[in-house]
C-alpha cells in the first residue's frame, strides 16, 4: 500500500506568496453569498491550521458552513475575502485552470454521494484525475487504478459501471478515485452519510489507514460516532470555528453555546512559574489550557505547600470557587519548564453558561466534587 | 477501446448510451449536409457534362427561317465574314391525331441526316436516317406521348388532310425542348416524305455556327457581362445577315439566336441548383439549432458530471474538449451517413433531371474534391459553431457552481421577467432548488 502513495508529486503551479509552517492554513476566511435577500455570510473570519498527518473531523450543524469551509479548502469555491494557504500555495489567488490542476493533484477529493462518472467503468473513473492531471503513462494509470481497486477490496469491480456497486462499493471506488495522483490531503464531505453503519465503519478504517500511512485527512461528518475516533475535531456554527480547546474541555456545551463562549474566551499567555490562581484570592475567571501545563498546589495552615495535581492542554481548572461562592482553595501556576497559554472565562460569563447547560453544570459539578475530595485528602 | 484516455470513453458512451439522442442529432446534421452536397455535386458535375455534350453536336448559333431555297444560297452564307458553317433543313409543323390528346409535331425535314455538321441528331433505336414514308421521333416525343418503333402516326395538316408515317426509329435531339417539358413532338423525315405529305421539297430553315472570332468559342466565362457581350456579337451578325438577305430578295419570316451560345437550360439550371443548395444550407442550418439544443440539454443533465472533471483535475479547457469532441463525433457520423448519401441522391436527381427533362445523358458521376472538402467543413464547423456558445458556457461553470448540492440553477433574464409578466406570472422568478435528496420545485 505505501508504494502507492511514495510517488512525489511537483507542484504545478503557484509558489507561496506567505510561507507557512502548516499544511493547511486559513487566514480570517469571509465567504459571502449573494441572496434576493440579501448578503448570506456562510463563513465569517475563520482561521484555522492544519498540520500534516492530522486526522481533523469537522463538525457542525446543517448551514453552519461545514460545506463551505471544506470547498474553501478544496479551491472548489473561493473565498470573499482571507487567504488559504495549503502546503505553501495560496490557493486563493490560483486561477480556475490552475486550481482545478492543483487541486487534482495535491487533493483527493470524496462525496457524500459518491460522484463517480455514470458512464465510465470503476477503472476509469479511478483513472480519470491521472488522464486530466497528466500524471504517469498510460500504462502506469491503467495498473495504478487496479492497485488502488485492490486496495479498497473491490478489484474485481473494476470494469463495472458504477450503478452495478453497492453504496458501500462506490464509495470505495471514489475514494480510490481520490487517491489517484497519490495526494497528500483526502478531503471528505459525509463520505459515510449514505452508508449502513457497518459499511461506514469500514470506510472510515480505510481513513485510519490513509492517515496512518502518512495522508492529512479532513472529513466533514455528523457521526458522533466517528468524530470521537478522529484525532481533532474542528466544531462550526454559524459560520464561525468553535474554540477546539472549549469543544475538548466542555463538550456537553449546546453549539450555539459554544459560539458565544467562544468570543467570551480571552487568550492569555503566562510566562513559566507565574501564578495563575492564588489561594484564597477572589474567583474572577475560569481557565481552559491550550498550551503547557500547571500545577495545583496547596498551601496548609500550618504554611506548608502540597502539590496536588498537573493539568495539560484541554483541561481546565479555576472552577471549584466559581460554583461554591467563597475564594479560591488553592494555587494554579505555570510549570517551569514552558510557558502557559490559557483561555480565560470571565466569571460572569462563566455563571451565564452555567445557567444555560445544565448538562455541562453537572459536569462541572462533577469534577470539581472529585476536586475537593483531592484537595481534602492532601490536607 | 483501451488505449484511450479516459475522457475519450467518456465521449463514445454518452454517444452509445443516448442512441436515441445522438440518432437524433446526427440525422438531422446528415440530412442538411446530404440535402446541400447532393445538391451542390448534381450542379457541380452536372452543368458542365451538359454544356460539354451540348457543344459536341455543334450548336447553331442562328436559324434563319426563310421562304423556299437551295444549296446556293447556303454555299453564299457559308462564305459570308464572321459564318464558320451553314446548313439547311426543312421544317414543318403539323397536329398528331392518334395520341392520348391531339399534340403539334415539328417535323424535321433533310436529305443528309448521316452527314449533318449542324445541330447533330444521334440516332438511339431502329433505322437510321429515315427512308421514305417513315419516320423517326425523339426519345422525349416518345415518352410523352407513349409513342414506340412500329406505331403509326396520323397526321393532320394546317388544310385538315390527313397523313399516316409509321415509326421506324428513335433519335437523341439535344437542341430541341424535350416534349417531357414542352408538349411538341419532334419527328424526323426524308425530303422524299414531304412528297408524301403534299410539301414542296425545298428548304425553309437555315442553321448557321459563327466564328470563335464572334462567339468566343467554349464560353468558360459564364459571368452575366460575358454572356451579354457574346449575344450582342451574335445578335449583330443575324442582323447583318438579315439585312444581306433581304437585300438579295429573300423573304425571311424569323431569326432566332441562341443568346450565349449554351444549353436553353443552362440558366434554369444553375439558378434552379442556387435556389436548391440555399434551401439545404439553411436545413443544415435549421439542424444546428437542434445541435444547440440537444448539446444545451446534455450540458445541464451533465452539470454535475462536469464539476465533478473539474474537481478531479479537469480544467475548462479539457471539460470544454470533451463535449466539442461529443459534437465533432456527431458531425462524423453524421457526414458518414451524408457524403454517400449526398452522392446517391446527386446521381438520382441529376439523372432523372437531365434525362427526363433535360433530354442529355449523365456521362459521369463523382464527387468533386471541392465539394467533398465543403461537405466535411460544413458538417464538422455547422455543428461545432453552433455548438460552442453553449458547451463554452456550460463549462465555464465554476466546481462550486456544478456540483453544489442547493444551486440557483439560473438567473432570469430581463426578457425572462417580461415574459413572466405578459403571461400574468409574478415578476420574481421561480427557481428550482437541487438538494442532497433530490429535485424540489419552489422558493429556495
Amino acid at each position: 500500500m505505501l508504494g502507492l502513495f511514495g510517488k512525489k508529486n511537483s507542484s504545478p503551479v503557484a509558489t507561496p506568496t506567505t510561507p507557512s509552517d502548516h499544511l493547511i492554513d486559513l487566514r480570517n476566511v469571509v465567504k459571502a453569498y449573494q441572496t434576493e435577500a440579501g448578503d448570506f455570510i456562510a463563513l465569517k473570519g475563520i482561521h484555522l491550521t492544519i498540520d500534516r498527518g492530522e486526522f481533523v473531523g469537522v463538525v457542525g450543524k446543517s448551514g453552519s458552513g461545514k460545506s463551505t469551509l471544506v470547498n474553501m479548502i478544496t479551491g472548489i469555491d473561493r473565498p470573499t475575502s482571507g487567504e488559504v494557504f495549503i502546503a505553501g500555495t495560496g490557493i486563493h489567488a490560483l486561477s480556475e485552470g490552475q486550481m482545478a490542476q492543483w487541486r487534482g493533484r495535491n487533493q483527493g477529493v470524496v462525496f457524500q454521494f459518491f460522484q463517480l462518472l455514470p458512464t465510465l467503468t470503476i477503472i476509469e473513473n479511478i483513472m480519470l484525475p491521472m488522464d486530466f492531471c497528466h500524471m504517469y503513462t498510460p500504462r502506469e494509470r491503467r495498473e495504478r487504478a487496479m492497485s488502488l481497486l485492490e486496495m479498497v477490496d473491490i478489484g474485481e469491480q473494476a470494469h463495472k459501471l458504477p450503478s452495478a456497486l453497492s453504496g458501500g462499493q462506490q464509495q470505495r471506488a471514489a475514494i480510490a478515485r481520490a487517491l489517484a495522483n497519490d495526494p497528500p490531503i483526502i478531503i471528505a464531505d459525509e463520505p459515510t452519510g449514505n452508508l449502513d453503519s457497518r459499511t461506514a465503519n469500514q470506510v472510515f478504517e480505510l481513513f485510519e489507514e490513509l492517515v496512518a500511512s502518512g495522508k492529512t485527512l479532513l472529513m466533514v461528518t455528523h457521526d458522533d460516532d466517528l468524530v470521537q475516533r478522529v484525532s481533532r475535531t474542528v466544531v462550526i456554527a454559524d459560520g464561525e470555528i468553535v474554540n477546539e480547546w472549549l469543544v475538548r474541555a466542555l463538550p456537553t456545551l449546546s453549539q450555539e453555546l459554544m459560539v458565544r463562549i467562544t468570543g467570551q474566551l480571552v487568550s492569555r499567555e503566562f510566562a513559566p512559574g507565574q501564578p495563575v490562581i492564588v489561594q484564597d484570592s477572589e474567583p474572577d475567571h475560569f481557565y481552559i489550557i491550550e498550551s503547557g501545563q500547571v500545577n495545583v498546589f496547596l498551601t496548609t495552615p500550618s504554611g506548608h505547600e502540597i502539590f496536588v495535581e498537573s493539568l495539560g492542554p484541554g483541561q481546565y481548572f479555576g472552577e471549584m470557587a466559581l460554583l461554591n461562592g467563597g475564594r479560591r482553595a488553592a494555587h494554579v501556576r505555570s510549570v517551569l519548564e514552558e510557558p502557559l497559554h490559557a483561555f480565560a472565562l470571565a466569571a460572569d460569563d462563566f455563571r451565564a453558561m452555567l445557567a444555560d447547560s445544565e448538562e455541562t453544570e453537572h459536569a462541572l459539578r462533577a469534577l470539581a466534587a472529585m476536586r475537593h475530595e483531592a484537595l481534602t485528602a492532601a490536607q | 477501446m483501451i488505449s484511450l484516455p479516459p475522457r475519450w470513453h467518456k465521449v463514445i458512451r454518452d454517444l452509445w448510451n443516448s442512441k436515441g439522442r445522438t440518432l437524433l442529432v446526427v440525422l438531422s446534421i446528415a440530412i442538411g449536409v446530404f440535402a446541400f452536397g447532393g445538391l451542390f455535386v448534381a450542379q457541380r458535375v452536372g452543368v458542365p457534362d451538359m454544356a460539354a455534350q451540348f457543344h459536341e453536336i455543334t450548336p447553331s448559333n442562328i436559324t434563319i427561317s426563310l421562304a423556299e431555297f437551295d444549296d446556293d444560297l447556303v454555299n453564299w452564307v457559308k462564305r459570308q465574314p464572321g459564318v464558320n458553317d451553314a446548313q439547311a433543313h426543312v421544317s414543318y409543323a403539323m397536329t398528331v391525331l392518334n395520341t392520348e390528346k391531339p399534340y403539334s409535331i415539328v417535323l424535321y425535314g433533310s436529305d443528309n441526316f448521316t452527314g449533318m455538321h449542324i445541330n447533330r441528331i444521334k440516332p438511339v433505336a431502329g433505322d437510321w436516317p429515315p427512308h421514305k414514308g417513315d419516320i423517326l421521333i425523339e426519345r422525349t416525343t416518345a415518352d410523352r406521348a407513349n409513342l414506340g418503333i412500329g406505331d403509326t402516326l396520323i397526321l393532320r395538316n394546317d388544310v385538315g388532310k390527313e397523313y399516316r408515317l409509321r415509326i421506324s426509329g428513335i433519335v437523341h435531339d439535344l437542341d430541341v425542348m424535350p416534349a417531357t417539358l414542352r408538349p411538341v413532338l419532334a419527328g424526323y423525315i426524308s425530303l422524299d416524305t414531304l412528297e408524301i405529305l403534299n410539301l414542296p421539297r425545298a428548304y425553309n430553315r437555315l442553321d448557321i455556327v459563327l466564328s470563335d472570332e464572334i462567339t468566343g468559342g467554349i464560353p468558360t466565362d459564364n459571368s452575366v457581362q460575358a454572356q451579354e457581350a457574346r449575344s450582342q456579337a451574335i445578335a449583330q451578325q443575324a442582323d447583318r445577315l438579315e439585312k444581306e438577305l433581304r437585300r438579295r430578295g429573300l423573304r425571311v419570316t424569323s431569326v432566332s439566336v441562341r443568346r450565349s451560345g449554351q444549353h436553353w437550360s443552362t440558366d434554369i439550371v444553375s439558378g434552379l441548383s442556387v435556389i436548391l443548395i440555399g434551401m439545404g444550407l439553411f436545413s443544415l442550418i435549421l439542424s444546428g439549432f437542434l445541435v444547440v439544443n440537444i448539446i444545451s440539454s446534455l450540458l445541464a443533465q451533465q452539470k454535475r458530471q462536469i464539476g465533478m472533471m473539474k474537481v478531479v483535475g479537469g480544467t475548462a479547457g479539457q471539460v470544454t474538449g470533451v463535449y466539442l469532441v461529443t459534437v465533432a463525433a456527431f458531425g462524423i457520423l453524421a457526414l458518414a451517413l451524408a457524403i454517400p448519401g449526398a452522392l446517391w441522391l446527386g446521381y438520382l436527381l441529376l439523372n432523372y433531371i437531365s434525362v427526363r427533362y433535360l433530354n442529355f445523358d449523365l456521362r459521369s458521376f463523382y464527387i468533386p474534391p471541392d465539394v467533398l472538402a465543403l461537405e466535411i467543413a460544413v458538417g464538422l464547423f455547422v455543428p461545432l459553431l453552433a455548438a460552442l456558445a453553449p458547451i463554452v458556457s456550460g463549462t465555464r461553470l465554476t466546481a462550486a457552481q456544478a456540483i453544489s448540492d442547493v444551486a440557483v440553477l439560473g438567473r432570469a433574464s430581463l426578457f425572462d421577467l417580461a415574459l413572466a409578466r405578459v403571461r400574468g406570472l409574478p415578476g420574481r422568478p421561480r427557481w428550482r432548488c437541487e438538494t442532497r435528496s433530490g429535485t424540489k420545485p419552489g422558493w429556495c
